[in-house]
């Protein structure tokens, strides 16, 4: 049966499916990756063990509370592992390696972010792959290449930010690089890794052959710093950190607003857009000082500028400001936090977030219904896709091997017997007596880890 | 034996982009092989060409650092495509494409006559990518904005920044970057899609949307646990710092339960080596009294040596590198990251080569980006099969 959609047309079937791919990934980089592919249609099994689930599994916990099976319960897994299956098998065993072998045979892609030596010692590099899939596709991702004197080089995203560059451009002006609490170089490597794979299949289409990618994250991330390196390579010019400025436009910053920790950010790019200013703020006085009156002199008396613009926007709230100005042609903006992104009227007219309802587990409490985001693209004329909750730990085994594979009920028996194949981390019962990863709502805004907590929180995003 | 084909090879893109995020996009394409024909306006061209600092030291828009990076092996043409007399000619090129790819606000093609409806009907395969600021659709789809702005509203700057000081962004147009990578996945994706039944398709690409997900993990606390996730720390934890070194700043990075014990030994420094610090919980409770021990102690080094050291003994540490560090970083080089490409105005420029590598089929940066208008007579009359007597006309109509 075709899906219709608006006008009667018929809705294209999503790019990817009947695609199939074994994600081996260790937490962001290849999982948000082969995420994206399941939401252009593909499906994922998710390979994890026992003895080593996703390090995203522990810690950030359904209503800060580590209870029943917790690293079923995280957010940070759970919200990039959504449209995903999982099959929990252990690779140091023999008959693990077997078993995903014969995986391969039946699927298209293979993706893993482990360190380089890693997959030669398990025998799993793509020469050995393309022994028994020939037109296999395999992507690893690591933070610094396959290949060079760095290979082997531990890597971890927070210092791969700093590797690639884009540290050295981050940071107040005059003051030292500032990281970000999250990696970003993590992310920027999951684009690359989805944009590869999508190309790997592309050239299969046409020439039937499979291929080997190797992505450093530095690499990938220094892409993003590529019109400075030009500028470098001509006349050595090193970018310095500007904070929120700009080179040559001004007002061009973040304003307090009234209420805790409430911002707006403004930039006006034009004469035309100063006057606008100038007269959504009323045509104070201020605005017709000389000092501000041609693009170069607002530049040059910025901090002055500024603390102008700062005395009007503390009596306002963000929003407020944002529409003022934007009614008026300025380019503003109310600084966004995790509540305000969820509560956002643009994002959910633009159906970006999707309510999902987790399959109640056996002896489990209830998960509920959580929100999770979509695709960062739009494509109207095809399929809805549906987002499905991430998978519990090994909860596909039993369908994989026995569906999939065609091994027996017995024999799946004596595989979870021996943990070859597995639903609970070994280390659980240890993890839950030493409650690491549980801090009271309260001391994280003390220590300013967070900035609010609201308890009501699921009545505001009308999920309980 | 290595095949010279690039994965996207035959891919025909018409790029009607301007700026970045739209070019990146382009450009990731044409580096994977993709034969991109870039349409700018007569005598102005991209913005970028004036908004780049110009790397020759002279205002110059054939010379702009940020044009040079984004526009590499495609071709460009001049049209205006608010002449009248240009329909004829941006018809041949529609007919011509497999995709388009433009980053006009929306709602402008449409009212130029060029909406998605009526150029399917020109050419009933077309993949459609437009990428704005917000989306296609939706309340902020016409507001205003610039990478600031993108920052704020994405949620990517709320948590950005040091505890005392204001949200903040990165350096340099990451947002556009993040963008033009989405966009090039969402089109090699309808391309993909296209082998099925060559019906094309519309993808809407938002800036916004496209980095949010780089707060993911942040965010998804709300959802949760009703936590509302902010900048750094009130006091850092020692994953959160970038530490000064004697000629730097470094990324200590410890995970979890790590071998203190080793680290105090490579360090040389018993201080180190005590219970309260030999855990997690004890060095986020005793952070302060670590960075401050940590401090005195990275002064003592070169960071590319203790970068090193730490490296051998497997602590996954990193460094701040510049823009000069990294066109001199040992691995970079030996991985043959940069090119170096010659330009008519710009002379020798380098830059990175493509985002990743692929055995069968390599990435490519073999052209400078192109001259305003460059490719007119390739483009107008070797592919689209136009006279040189129309091309005159055209010319003096102000078409192209």
């Amino acid at each position: 049966m075709s899906i219709k959609g608006a006008g009667g047309t018929e809705l294209k079937k999503p790019a990817l499916k009947g695609i199939r791919i074994l994600d081996l990934g260790v937490a962001v980089a290849v999982p948000v990756a082969t995420r994206n592919l399941a939401l252009f249609g593909a499906e994922v099994i998710r390979i994890e063990s026992a003895g080593r689930p996703d390090v995203t599994r522990f810690g950030s916990y359904a209503d800060n509370k580590m209870s029943g099976e917790f690293w079923n319960k995280s957010a940070r897994f759970n919200s990039i592992n959504t449209n995903k299956k999982s099959l929990a098998l252990d690779l140091s065993k023999p008959r693990g390696i077997e078993i995903f072998k014969e995986l391969v045979k039946k699927s298209d892609v293979v993706a893993e972010n482990w360190s380089p030596r890693v997959k030669r010692n398990l025998g799993l590099d793509w020469e050995s792959l393309a022994k028994i899939k020939p037109d296999i596709i395999m992507v690893s991702a690591s933070g610094y290449g396959d290949s060079g004197p760095w290979a082997d080089w531990a890597a971890w995203g927070l210092a791969v930010d700093a590797m690639t560059g884009l540290a050295h451009v981050t940071g107040y002006r005059g003051g030292p690089p500032v990281k970000m609490i999250a990696p970003v170089s993590d992310w920027i490597g999951a684009e690359y890794v989805t944009l590869s794979i999508l190309m790997a299949l592309e050239y299969r289409h046409h020439t039937g052959k499979g291929q080997w990618i190797d992505i450093s994250e530095m690499e990938a991330a220094a892409m993003h710093l590529g019109e400075a390196i030009v500028e470098h390579s001509v006349n050595g010019k090193e970018p310095m950190r500007m904070g929120n400025r700009h080179q040559f436009m001004a007002p061009h910053g973040c304003y307090r607003c009234k209420g805790n920790d409430r911002w707006v950010t403004i930039a006006v790019t034009s004469d035309k857009e100063w006057d606008a200013l100038s007269r959504a703020l009323g045509s104070p006085a201020w605005t017709k000082d000389e000092k501000f009156s041609s693009g170069p002199s607002r530049w040059h008396n910025q901090d002055e500028l500024d603390a102008h613009i700062e005395g009007w926007t503390m009596e306002h709230e963000n929003r407020e400001v944002m529409e003022l100005l934007q009614k008026a042609g300025v380019p503003a903006a109310a600084v966004l936090n995790s509540r305000d992104l969820h509560l956002d009227t643009h994002l959910n007219q633009r159906g970006y977030f999707h309510k999902v309802r987790h399959p109640q587990a056996a002896g489990n409490e209830d998960m509920g219904t959580r929100i999770y985001p979509g695709a960062a693209w739009k494509t109207p004329g095809a399929e809805p896709q549906e987002l499905s909750a991430a998978p519990r730990l090994g909860q596909d085994n039993r369908d994989i091997l026995v569906n999939l594979l065609g091994l027996s009920e017995d024999e799946v028996e004596k595989l979870a017997k021996e943990g070859v194949i597995g639903t609970k981390p070994t280390e659980a019962d240890r993890m839950a007596s030493s409650g690491w990863g549980v801090v009271p709502p309260a001391k994280q805004i003390e220590l300013g880890i967070i900035n609010e907590y609201d308890p009501d929180y699921k009545k505001n995003l009308g999920v309980g | 034996m290595i095949s010279e084909k690039g994965a996207l090879s035959g891919l025909k893109v018409l790029d009607l982009t301007h700026y970045v995020a739209g070019p990146y996009c382009t450009k990731l394409l044409a580096t994977y092989g993709a034969d991109v024909i870039k349409v700018e306006k007569p005598g102005t061209g991209d913005g970028a060409r004036l908004i780049g600092a110009p790397v020759n030291g002279q205002p110059d828009p054939e010379a702009s650092a940020l044009f040079l990076y984004l526009n590499t092996d495609k071709k460009s043409v001049t049209l205006d495509l608010k002449s009248s007399d240009s329909k004829e000619i941006l018809k041949r090129l529609v007919g011509w494409a497999d995709v388009l790819v433009e980053s006009f606000r929306p709602g402008y093609l449409q009212k130029l006559g060029l909406g998605y409806e009526y150029l399917k009907k020109l050419n009933p395969r077309l993949i459609m990518v437009s990428i704005s600021n917000f989306g296609a659709t939706g309340p902020y789809r016409d507001y205003r904005a610039t990478e600031l702005i993108e920052y704020a509203l994405s949620g990517i700057m709320y948590m950005l920044g040091t505890y005392e000081g204001s949200p903040l962004k990165h350096g340099l147009l990451q947002g556009q970057y993040f963008a033009g990578g989405y966009a090039a996945s969402a089109t090699v994706a309808a391309v993909y899609a296209n082998h099925e039944d060559n019906s094309g398709q519309f993808v809407d690409v938002s800036i916004m949307e496209s980095m949010m997900p780089i707060t993911n993990f942040l965010a998804a606390l709300y959802p949760y646990a009703g936590a509302v996730m902010r900048r750094l720390p009130k006091s850092p934890r020692l994953y959160e710092v970038l530490m000064k070194t004697a000629d730097g700043y470094l990324a200590p990075v410890f995970y979890g339960y790590t071998d203190w014990k080793s680290f105090s030994t490579m360090m040389n420094c018993p201080e180190l080596d005590v219970p309260k610090f030999d855990n997690p919980t004890g060095r986020d409770v005793n952070a302060q009294e670590l960075l401050d021990i940590l401090n005195r102690e990275f002064a003592k080094w070169k960071t590319r040596e203790l970068v090193s050291t730490a490296q051998a003994w497997r602590f996954p540490f990193g460094m701040v590198q510049t823009i000069q560090d990294l066109s001199t970083c040992e691995q970079l080089l030996a991985r043959e990251y940069f090119a170096t490409l010659t330009h008519p105005h710009a002379g020798k420029i380098t830059m990175p080569r493509a985002p990743f590598k692929m055995a069968a089929s390599p990435a490519r940066i073999e052209s400078p980006a192109p001259l305003l208008g460059q490719h007119n007579a390739v483009v107008y009359s070797g592919l689209l099969g136009f006279s040189g007597e129309d091309i005159v006309r055209l010319r003096n109509l102000g078409a192209i």
